[in-house]
């Protein structure tokens, strides 16, 4: 059993009263494509701010040995972990190739070059373009390449396919399914588009209420009644009959 | 030619052929206005770049004054005291920064505002450096290779070639790893810090540098002047920069300009005009509170109308275009 990439154990993070992540604990193989679903409120995106130092929390996230708790989020990013946002936050009125510009600069080693990055997610002619004029599926493939730039060893991406058509989701997952290959990086996907969850991952977690109720393949997950009651739905398209 | 790098040789072309066409007066006028248009350079820099309110302009005028002072007084080189009264701010400007590590938006601006009150009344009015307060620094105008620049013309030609190479160094500057990293903080800090940036240091040296182009504008504002005191270092005069910096617009070396003239140039003309140059603080306070709804003060607002404009002509005499047919579909 390879030593996991990313381990988290029982890790809270609370908010005043409201505890958003319950003594949380999973693992992430290096080069693993590992999902995380849950209801809104669940605290999914809690936990990836966890991981990647946005949040404090108590208990333990090891990155390839190391404890990350008390390290802050750039020593984190230097460390390999880099990360989409459930909206794009994109440096305003720059463009494409400046934002990759400001990913190498902070790279935690050599990085990947611009044009390489642009071209895994296949946005090479916006390049030059100012990425508040780009659409929000650009703008997604926008974050992602800036993350690669930065050839990180975990990639966390938030609800990368909210706000995306059919057709877009469509060349999203083609993307996502690439950079494990390609990059041989792990990754760390939240969204609520079971196809994409279900599709482009190898194992999947359920959160709910901050608990992690569930852990499984994603067919264990499509037959899980208890997944199914907690957050899919009776109405689920993928559902057992 | 792109248009920004067409508007700034118009813009350094006016500079240079303004005293041509103006009276004498207006010679010293426009020397003090190309000082301050240093200062609101180092608001450019601070708030434009790197996105942080920065209250303390007039502070760093009078430290950059006041040391360059001392330092011509005791060397005789005047050059040494643009060099070493620059320093002195940009390490000043640092230590002031790191109240920035911690610090975000109007709570660093009110520590900035802080520092130029503490330097108003703790520094320049008791007799800093052993300048006395009543009389105020002096500066002798310089002699360089050979030239002279004891006469207002002469004295307006040397404050624009510092002008030029402080926006120089600053325009390169952007265009390095810390001036991108400004940007990308002034944007989004948390995408940033996501990123690797190393989010204290740069706001630190975003405050340095600032600082030293803030005494950048102090030493030549003191070299045109001759002799100032501390009412050109008080805290209303900060606001006061800043506020014209910001209705001006703080993303460009034009906003830079045109917030020196509104300070300096502006209440000269309206007197002339025979109208109080009273109102100036009020036209600032209106236009600090369109630039925070709005575009990027005067120059972003033409800027955006420029572009609006450009548009619409390039979309009316685009080729091919179907005629627009009322009350129907034009492809129809």
């Amino acid at each position: 059993m390879p030593e996991p990439l990313l381990r988290i154990e029982r890790l809270t993070v609370a908010f005043g009263a409201v505890t958003a992540v319950d003594a949380v604990s999973l693992d992430v193989p290096p080069g693993g494509a590992i999902g995380l679903i849950g209801p809104n409120g669940a605290g999914k995106t809690t936990l990836l701010n966890a991981i990647s130092g946005f949040v404090r929390g108590d208990g333990s996230v090891r990155f390839d040995g190391s404890e990350l708790i008390g390290i802050a989020p750039d020593r984190r990013a230097h460390m390999g972990i880099s990360r989409t946002f459930q909206q794009p936050r994109m440096f305003g009125d720059q463009t494409l190739l400046d934002h990759l510009r400001v990913a190498a600069d902070h790279a935690g080693g050599t990085p990947l070059a611009p044009e390489e990055a642009v071209e895994a997610v296949g946005l090479q002619a916006v390049l030059g373009a100012r990425c508040r004029e780009l659409s929000a599926h650009d703008q997604t493939l926008a974050e992602i390449a800036r993350a690669l730039v930065q050839r990180p060893r975990l990639l966390l991406l938030d609800e990368p396919a909210a706000g995306l058509v059919p057709s877009e989701v469509d060349e999203l997952r083609v993307t996502i399914a690439a950079l494990h290959e390609r990059f041989e990086l792990a990754t760390l996907l939240i969204d609520h588009n079971m196809d994409v969850v279900l599709g482009e991952t190898d194992h999947v977690h359920v959160l709910d209420f901050g608990e992690l109720i569930f852990s499984g393949s994603p067919d264990e997950v499509r037959t899980s009644q208890l997944v199914i009651d907690a957050y899919l739905g009776e109405e689920w398209e993928g559902a057992p009959c | 030619m792109n248009g920004r790098l067409l508007g700034g040789i118009v813009l350094l072309g006016a500079l240079i052929v303004a005293p041509q066409l103006t009276s004498p007066f207006w010679d010293f006028v426009l020397a003090t206005a190309v000082a301050y248009m240093i200062a609101a350079l180092s608001i450019n820099v601070l708030l434009g770049q790197a996105g942080m309110i920065g209250l303390f302009p007039a502070a760093f005028l009078g430290l950059g004054g006041y040391f360059a002072a001392v330092i011509a007084r005791e060397t005789g080189s005047w050059l040494l005291a643009l060099g070493g009264a620059t320093l002195v701010c940009l390490v000043v400007g640092a230590l002031v920064g790191l109240a920035g590590t911690r610090l975000r938006g109007m709570a660093f601006g009110i520590v900035t505002l802080a520092f130029a009150l503490a330097m108003e009344t703790f520094a320049f009015r008791h007799g800093f450096l052993g300048i006395d307060p009543a009389f105020g620094a002096t500066l002798d105008r310089p002699t360089l290779l050979g030239i002279d620049f004891l006469g207002d013309v002469a004295v307006y030609y040397l404050a624009l070639a510092i002008a030029v190479l402080t926006w120089a160094a600053v325009a390169l500057h952007e265009r390095t790893r810390p001036g991108r990293t400004w940007r990308a903080l002034r944007d989004d800090e948390v995408a940033a810090m996501s990123l690797g940036a190393r989010v204290g240091r740069y706001r630190i040296w975003a405050a340095a540098v600032s600082g030293a182009v803030g005494g950048v504008a102090g030493v030549v504002f003191l070299t045109v002047q001759g002799q100032t005191n501390v009412e050109s270092y008080t805290t209303v005069a900060s606001l006061l920069v800043f506020a014209a910096a910001m209705t001006a617009g703080t993303r460009s070396v034009a906003g830079a300009v045109l917030a020196g003239l509104l300070v300096v140039a502006l209440p000269e003309l309206l007197t002339e005009l025979g109208i109080s140059g009273e109102i100036v603080p009020l036209l600032f306070a209106f236009g600090v509170i369109t630039s925070l709804k709005g575009h990027d003060g005067i120059v972003g607002g033409v800027r955006h109308g420029a572009a609006v404009l450009g548009e619409r002509l390039r979309r009316a005499g685009a080729p091919g275009r179907p005629p627009a047919v009322e009350g129907g579909a034009a492809d129809a």
